[in-house]
This record gives structure tokens, C-alpha cells and sequence, in this order.
């Protein structure tokens, strides 16, 4: 039953990349593209190296962050992938050349209210917090604000650019 | 540096980046970047710019 859940889940998944881009699933970019987003993901994996070095050296000064243990791991994971996604944006090279843009931001304000709208239950429930801390829920927070992050960066690297030529 | 002879070439055949970019399958961006003299495109790029501008390679990006 789970395995068929997950399996779901990646047709979900494969479905909504192929909404998103125009000829294939996956998105196509050119050679400087290629080159600036390989730039992105090692500036992404330094930073996770970074703040997990820093997070390990915390804990041994006895600082305690306010988040549980799996939330604290995914959330040095989304700071990577904020490094990679902002990098990208602002060198031109976020933007696939068959991503149709239009169903791309529909396609991220859908993902942002689904977990505005999960965080906003948890809230509601008293389930933000497990044993003082932020649980996983708090995840939900963070992806809709990186979602509406990126909507934003997106809109201001078009309007720099629509004066560029 | 300045890739001026490049901007020359697509403003002589009234093509704007975009058009070119479109000509040469990356994005406007890429042309901006190769014009502007941020980027040094990879030899296949170069070839797809002259076909597209009907130039040669030492036309556009010898020195």
C-alpha cells in the first residue's frame, strides 16, 4: 500500500514537471545556463557542509537551536537548496529554455498555499511545537516562504532584465 | 571584452537577441552575456552565431 503511495507520488511529480516544461519533462538549458547552475550547486553544497559544521559546533558549546532533530536536518537541506535556487535566479540560469514560465508560477503558488495552508492547520492544532521546539511542521512554513521567495526573485530578474537590450 | 563585431553583425541582419538566441537555441540571456563580453561561448555556440549571422568564425571572434 505504502509502495503504491509513493509510486503515486512520483507520477504526481513527473506529471506536474511535464505541465511545467513544453516539450519534456525535464527542463533544458543552454551551455552558460549549465555552466552558472553547476556553480549554484556547489555554492548549495559548501553551504550545507557549513552550516552543518556550524550546527555540530553548537551543540558541542551546549546551544540549543529551537527546532527537533529531523526538522533542524531539513531545514540545512531547504538553505541549501535556497543558495542554489537564488544563485540561479539572479545569473539568469533558473529559468529552463522549454519552461513555460506562466504555468511555472502557477505551479509554485500552488505549492506555497498547500503548505501555508498545512502549516496554518498545524498552528491551529498546537502541532508547530513538539517538546518546546519547532516540529516538522514548521517545514511546511519554510517551503511556502521559499516558494513565494522564489516567485518574488523571479519577478525582479524579469523586470532588470526587461530594460536590459 | 566587448563583443561589438557580434552586435554589429545581428543589428546589420535586424535581429534582436532574443530572435538570435532563438536562432541558436540558448537564451537571450546567453546572447547578452556573449555581446557584452561576461561569457566566452564554447566553439559549437560560436559556429550556431556565425550560421545564424552568415559569418565566419574570424569575422566575429578573432582578434
Amino acid at each position: 500500500m505504502l509502495i503504491a503511495a509513493y509510486l503515486l507520488i512520483v507520477v504526481i511529480i513527473f506529471c506536474v514537471m511535464r505541465f511545467m516544461n513544453k516539450d519534456k519533462a525535464t527542463a533544458k538549458y543552454d551551455e552558460m545556463q549549465e555552466l552558472i547552475r553547476g556553480k549554484a550547486y556547489k555554492y548549495a553544497f559548501w553551504t550545507v557542509c557549513l552550516v552543518e559544521v556550524g550546527v555540530l559546533v553548537l551543540g558541542t558549546t551546549g546551544v540549543e537551536l529551537p527546532f527537533e532533530n529531523e526538522t533542524l536536518q531539513f531545514i540545512i537541506i531547504l538553505i541549501g537548496i535556497v543558495v542554489h535556487t537564488t544563485y540561479s535566479i539572479w545569473h539568469n540560469a533558473y529559468i529552463g529554455l522549454n519552461t513555460n514560465v506562466k504555468r511555472y508560477t502557477i505551479v509554485c503558488a500552488l505549492i506555497a498555499a498547500l503548505n501555508f495552508l498545512n502549516a496554518f492547520i498545524a498552528i491551529r492544532s498546537g502541532e508547530l511545537f513538539e517538546n518546546g521546539k519547532f516540529g516538522f511542521a514548521f517545514i511546511n512554513l519554510f517551503i511556502g516562504v521559499i516558494f513565494v521567495a522564489v516567485a518574488a526573485e523571479i519577478f525582479v530578474r524579469n523586470r532588470i532584465d526587461a530594460g536590459e537590450e | 571584452m566587448k563583443n561589438l563585431r557580434m552586435k554589429a553583425a545581428r543589428a546589420g541582419m535586424d535581429l534582436s537577441q532574443d530572435d538570435l538566441a532563438k536562432l541558436c537555441q540558448v537564451s537571450r540571456q546567453t546572447i547578452s552575456a556573449i555581446e557584452k563580453g561576461d561569457y566566452n561561448p564554447t566553439i559549437n555556440l560560436c559556429i550556431a552565431i556565425c550560421k545564424a549571422l552568415n559569418k565566419t568564425l574570424d569575422e566575429l571572434f578573432w582578434e
